[in-house]
């Protein structure tokens, strides 16, 4: 059974058919990127998995369990959301505050709650920062604490929408690092990025396009094919570039493709 | 037509009545050469508060920013002659994101904002507006639509126009490509090139993205820890030690090089190779 | 923008940083009744120094009480000058005739030209141009050979006076008090606090809990929406409005193009917040388990003490006085 399952769901703001007839799974410790022009409905399909926004038609499953209404706040709970802007999902006056508006919600008891605080927070190094206030912090010390609150709530599912797109890359190697770690915890990740070398790094690479499912693939499926990157507006990589090209002249061996891979994972 | 800093230097005083240094004995020139130029620097370095003193929106704690003749500092901003319009005529800063600016009913009122705010008429200030929006790549069909129906990068777009329209000598933008997919990405720092070709403007852009100051820029500034500490070529840069200090990364193009080098175990060095001279290379080289 | 001390946290350490939130709230509420009860001037004037007594024990430095007052300043003076000019009762203090005859009223016209004129060029005040305009239209009025076209007189009356000092000082305690309030309490506790002074609120249906969250999550974001604020002033600028000048035409565009993107920005950042609480299982109404415990010590039965008989006395003073 897969750990999330969506069945020909659509989803329409007002003005815009933002996701038609999409179909997706995810497995249980998959990590699936999704990718995508702008406008073309990831973050949508994440509010849509997270309940914050309820399809028109179609079905979602959550471990097997549908999403509704009643279900909502259940679901919600094995799964953890990290936004673009840092500074939109930072709720408490102080770091420990923050962390701890989770766990507030889920009527943790008070011992078990000063215990996650010290734990994730460690886990995100972001012990001595505990009683900073968040404008002393960076964009990707703020990330940091989103990740450890949502952490914080045990969920087993984490959604990133465009979580490094506003950091600088010292940020974004932080929360990078942060997404391995996750994985290598056998943690689901759904990663929505516009940086493929983001996607790369994932099990399964989800296209999406118009509120549609483009294309679907493992990386080195989809990050080499021309023919869906202009499609989805996405530009190739250089070393992926490069591999292609060698494909093409006829000089690429497996010893090659292998190293470059492994190159291009280190981007 | 130049920007002169002198030692410059600014405090922010912080709510709590506390100081904070957030740029530090500046010395720089820019503006004379013509040249597309990066300012790169982690988060928090200063660079946003260094190009906001380009253009009088900060007027440094000590020190003298000099723009078009025209000296800024704690002195001359207190005379009553000091104006600042003309300024940031010549000055344009784009902000990192269009929602702090757009603010019109349509595209083309927005736009033709800066031009009136400079005095002109109503009729000059629109026909500058749709020269604007053409150089940007939008066209009539855009003029009367909402400027907030419009898609993140289609907003930026405007803005750009908006600053555009008031015909600066020297043209700076914050993070302009931050958000925006990879063809955005593309499309906009295309834009800024053939623009910058066409009417030789000057043009300073800020960015995490060390791709698009190899691909674009001829000069580049880095900012650490409130101080200047880099100013000249990229290609130097790219050689230097201090990187690691600095927080920056190098470009895919110029790590990929160095890969292929090592592999090939090649002694020279392969920097200013695209994919193609690689290509080739392997070609001859290519036995593991 | 940056300056405004009000609803502002600084860290420190005295018995007031230790307080509990809720007394701390609920004394506030005592003292400004308090100070609502008060009707002897010589009382007020005590109840000043009481306030002020309370700054350097609670070790909060003077400076920042004051900036907090700063930007209520105008209204300070406006209802002072206000009460002054138009309460009429008790004896009559002083009266300054006024005539307006044609050198004055000329001189006046010249003088607001002359004004409008020059506040380009140099930053004039306004009130140092009223002070100015009054000096001549006073002045001018004993020039007995233009016959004057119309005659008043600016009088004060004792009522008047001991109103407007009344209303001032009142006005001073409060907003001493309620920064004092703010600087001490972090806003995490303030909230925690309000939302347990509250509580008996529940019986009457009111949502407490949810009433303290908003507040809390506004005073989060005050500071962040300032910056944003300034940062479109900024941007605007750029675009070639200068906000010391402009007609009035302008100026009405001008705060447009603020008002706007602060909206639209505001309303996105909500949105997002929204967001972001409901995917952390927030639900309005459901209960929560709290990190922040409150805990009542020894000098919070003190304070609370002080205060209901702050307002005991006061009480009594007023029944005495009359
Ligand atoms: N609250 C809303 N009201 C109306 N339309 C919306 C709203 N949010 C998004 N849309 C529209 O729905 C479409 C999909 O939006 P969505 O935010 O899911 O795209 P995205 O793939 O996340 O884009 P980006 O890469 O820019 O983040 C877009 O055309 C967008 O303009
Ligand atoms: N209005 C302000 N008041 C007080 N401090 C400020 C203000 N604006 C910026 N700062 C501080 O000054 C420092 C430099 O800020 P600046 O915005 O110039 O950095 P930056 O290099 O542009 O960073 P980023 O990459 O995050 O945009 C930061 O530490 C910031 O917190
Ligand atoms: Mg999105
Ligand atoms: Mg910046």
């Amino acid at each position: 059974m897969p750990f999330i399952e969506l069945k020909n769901v659509s989803f329409k703001y007002p003005s815009k058919q933002a996701i038609e007839q999409l179909s997706l799974s995810i497995e249980k410790g998959e990590w699936v990127a999704v990718v995508g022009p702008n406008g073309s409905g990831k973050s949508t399909l994440a509010k849509l998995i997270i309940g914050l926004l309820t399809p028109q038609s179609g079905e979602i499953f959550v471990e097997g369990e549908k999403l509704t209404p009643e279900s909502v706040n259940e679901v919600r709970q094995k799964i953890g959301i990290i936004f673009q802007n840092p500074d939109n999902q930072f709720v408490g006056v102080t770091v420990r505050d923050d962390i701890a508006f989770g766990l507030e919600n889920l009527q943790v008891p008070y011992q078990e709650m000063l215990t996650r605080i010290d734990t994730y927070a460690a886990q995100m190094k972001m012990t001595e920062f505990l009683d900073k206030e968040p404008s002393n912090l960076s964009g990707g010390q703020k990330q940091r604490v989103a990740i450890a609150g949502a952490l914080a709530m045990q969920p087993e599912v984490m959604i990133f929408d465009e979580a490094t797109s506003m950091l600088d890359p010292k940020g974004r190697l932080e929360t990078l690092q942060a997404m391995r770690e996750l994985r290598a915890q056998k943690t689901t990740l759904l990663t929505i990025t516009h940086d493929l070398k983001e996607a790369l790094q994932a099990d399964r690479v989800v296209v999406l396009n118009e509120g549609q499912v483009l294309a679907t693939g493992t990386p080195r499926e989809i990050l080499t094919n021309i023919d869906i990157l202009t499609e989805a507006k996405l530009a190739l990589i250089e070393p992926l570039e490069l591999l292609n090209k060698m494909e093409e002249a006829g000089i690429s061996s497996q010893e090659w493709e292998a190293k470059l891979w492994q190159f291009a994972l280190t981007l | 037509m130049a920007i002169r800093l002198d030692a410059v230097s600014h405090r922010y005083t912080s709510m709590d009545g506390s100081f904070f240094q957030a740029i530090t004995d500046i010395h720089l020139e820019l503006g004379q050469q013509k040249e597309m130029i990066a300012l790169v620097g982690e988060t928090g370095s200063g660079k946003s508060t260094l190009v906001q003193h380009f253009n009088a929106l900060l007027t440094p704690s000590s020190g003298t920013v000099e723009v078009m003749g025209i000296k800024i500092n704690q002195e001359t901003v207190k005379a009553k002659s000091f104006k600042k319009t003309p300024i940031r005529q010549h000055v344009g800063l784009v902000f990192q994101f269009p929602e702090y600016q757009l603010f019109e009913e349509t595209v083309l009122k927005d736009v033709s904002f800066g031009p009136k705010n400079l005095g002109l008429k109503e009729n000059e200030a629109i026909l500058k507006a749709k020269e604007a929006l053409f150089q940007v790549g939008l066209n009539e069909t855009y003029f009367e639509r909402s400027p907030f129906q419009l898609s993140g990068g289609e907003k930026k777009r405007v803005s750009i126009a908006g600053i555009l329209a008031m015909e600066p000598d020297i043209l700076i933008l914050d993070e302009p490509t931050s958000g925006l997919d990879p063809a955005g990405q593309k499309a906009l720092m295309d834009l800024f090139l053939s623009i910058h070709q066409k009417t030789k403007t000057t043009m300073v852009f800020i960015t995490h993205d060390m791709n698009v100051v190899y691909r674009y820029a001829k000069r580049i500034l880095v900012m650490h820890q409130s101080k200047l500490v880099y100013d000249g070529t990229p290609q130097e840069l790219y050689q230097m030690p201090e990187l690691r200090t600095w927080n920056l990364d190098l470009p895919d193009s110029l790590k990929l090089q160095t890969f292929i080098a090592q592999t090939l175990q090649l002694k020279e060095s392969l920097l200013e190779s695209s994919v193609d001279d690689l290509i080739t290379l392997i070609k001859e080289e290519g036995r593991l | 923008m940056k300056n405004i001390v009000i609803g502002r946290y600084i860290p420190g350490n005295s018995f007031l940083y230790r307080l509990d939130p809720r007394v701390k709230l609920i004394a506030l509420v005592l003292l400004f009744a308090a100070t609502f009860i008060i009707s002897d001037i010589w009382v007020m004037v005590g109840a000043l120094g009481f306030v002020i007594a309370l700054l350097p024990i609670g070790k909060i430095s003077l400076k920042r009480v004051f900036q907090g007052l700063k930007p209520l300043l105008f209204l300070l003076i406006f209802t002072f000058v206000f009460q002054i000019l138009f309460n009429t009762q008790g004896r009559l203090l002083i009266a300054i005739p006024l005539q307006f005859n044609i050198v004055n009223t000329l001189l006046a016209f010249a003088l607001f030209g002359s004004w409008l004129f020059l506040k380009r060029k140099i930053k004039f005040t306004f009130l140092s141009f009223l002070l100015v305009l009054g000096l001549i239209v006073y002045g001018f009025s004993e020039l007995t050979m233009f016959v004057p076209y119309n005659t008043s007189t600016l009088a004060v009356y004792e009522t008047g006076l001991t109103m407007a000092l009344f209303i001032l000082l009142r006005l001073i305690i409060i907003v001493t008090l309620s920064t004092v309030l703010t600087i001490s309490t972090k806003p995490t506790d303030l909230n925690l606090g309000l939302e347990r002074v509250l509580k008996p609120l529940k019986l009457v249906r009111v949502n407490t809990e949810e009433i303290a969250m908003i507040i809390g999550i506004a005073l989060r974001y005050i500071p962040t929406l300032l910056d944003e604020a300034n940062k479109i002033m900024l941007a605007q600028a750029s675009r070639g409005v200068d906000f010391q000048e402009g007609k009035f035409k302008d100026k009405v565009v001008q705060i447009i193009s603020l008002l706007v993107p602060m909206f639209i920005i505001s309303f996105q950042r909500s949105d997002e917040l929204a967001n972001a609480m409901e995917a952390r299982c927030f639900v309005p109404g459901k209960p929560r388990t709290r990190l922040n415990q409150l805990t009542w010590k020894p000098i919070d039965s003190l304070v609370l003490g002080i205060s209901i008989m702050s307002v005991i006395t006061s009480i009594t003073l007023r029944i005495l006085g009359s």
